[in-house]
């Protein structure tokens, strides 16, 4: 009944972060489970790990997509992390066509500075498959910019129709 | 013996028809294998990582870069910067089309003219996807069987297969004897 008492706690804190993050309640329920890791773990109160999740970003004062992160499950870490398996992020542009595609077998990400990162490998692709970018010894994806650091061996194929050549 | 004739008619015939139905089938096959096995990517390699971003459209490599646009050019360099154009959508990661490259920092270029392999080294490289052009400085020098070509800028068309030097240039043959002043057939000084 208790736990039931916490979890009403919690979604209804879900509802207020949703608005600030202009996020639907039910995805935000599970953004705010991934953010959430210390708090329950400090109230002994255990979830479980979300699977097959989705972590949608919006424009800024706009309901259009700008990415969506989904993965297999969600381990929540100490320090506020969640370890992710089987990443995978679309960003979408304006018209809601997809852009890039990204994925890693695994990483850990930061809710609060949606950040994510690992040491593991890693494959950007344009979604019309003239870009692909390959890194295997880790990567640092900060969705707030748009930026990614690759680390060590890194491999990228561009194909020739992406290189404008006026004939 | 009639028969034979007839046969043999026949089978020259055939082999006739089917020689010249073949030679075009062959070169048209030919070509398709060539075009197809042609590499349709320009594949960029790194060993000290890379930094994106998707907001500028900057892509920077570091580290023993490695450009292979095969079988035409290899760019060899230690810093090299991918400017990614915008696109129509003005959203923060879109990946337009690639506008340059810069290759910076113990550049060397091996490419393919239409008189043979040719090697360049400088301290910068910047190709234009507007004009297929590279454009090589800072001590930049060609070398030819002949000897070595150096000026002010080195430009390799790539649409033409040639490279060129605008300005003044200094032409040093392979034996090293003596320096010599160089004019190409294509190549005219101011």
């Amino acid at each position: 009944m208790k736990r039931g008492i916490y979890k009403m706690r919690i979604v209804t804190l879900a509802g207020l972060w949703a608005r600030r993050w202009g996020l639907p309640g039910r995805l935000s329920l599970v953004g705010l489970l991934l953010m959430a890791g210390i708090p329950l773990s400090a109230q002994n109160i255990s979830f479980g790990t979300p699977k097959n999740f989705s972590i949608p970003d919006y424009y800024a004062g706009s309901n259009k997509k700008r990415s969506v992160m989904t993965g297999a499950q969600a381990i929540p870490q100490p320090g506020g992390q969640v370890l992710i398996k089987e990443l995978h992020i679309e960003t979408y542009d304006q018209s809601g066509a997809t852009n890039l595609i990204v994925e890693a077998p695994q990483c850990e990400f930061d809710y609060s500075s949606r950040t994510a990162w690992s040491s593991g490998p890693l494959l950007v692709r344009d979604a019309r498959g003239r870009f692909t970018l390959e890194g295997q010894n880790g990567f640092l994806w900060r969705q707030t910019n748009s930026s990614l650091i690759v680390s060590n061996e890194v491999r990228a194929t561009i194909r020739k129709d992406m290189i404008k050549i006026q004939q | 013996m009639k028969l034979m004739n007839r046969i043999f008619q026949k089978t020259a015939w055939l082999l006739i028809m089917g020689a010249v139905m073949s030679v075009p089938g062959r070169c048209a096959l030919a070509q398709t294998n060539v075009t197809d096995s042609a590499p349709k990517s320009v594949v960029i390699e790194s060993t000290q990582g890379a930094e994106w971003d998707f907001n500028s459209g900057l892509a920077v490599f570091r580290g023993n870069v490695k450009v292979t646009d095969a079988p035409t050019m290899v760019i060899e360099c230690d810093l090299l910067t991918a400017h990614f154009g915008a696109t129509t959508t003005s959203t923060n990661t879109a990946l337009g089309s690639v506008d340059s490259i810069v290759a910076e920092q113990n550049v060397v270029i091996d490419f393919v003219t239409t008189q043979g392999k040719r090697h360049a080294t400088g301290d910068k490289a910047v190709y234009s996807a507007a004009t297929d052009v590279v454009e090589l400085s800072g001590n930049p020098i060609v070398t030819i069987p002949q000897g070595r070509i150096t000026g002010p800028v080195i430009i390799l068309d790539r649409k033409n297969n040639k490279f060129r030097v605008p300005g003044s240039f200094k032409f040093v043959s392979s034996s090293n004897v003596a320096a010599q002043p160089f004019f190409p057939p294509t190549i005219k000084p101011k």
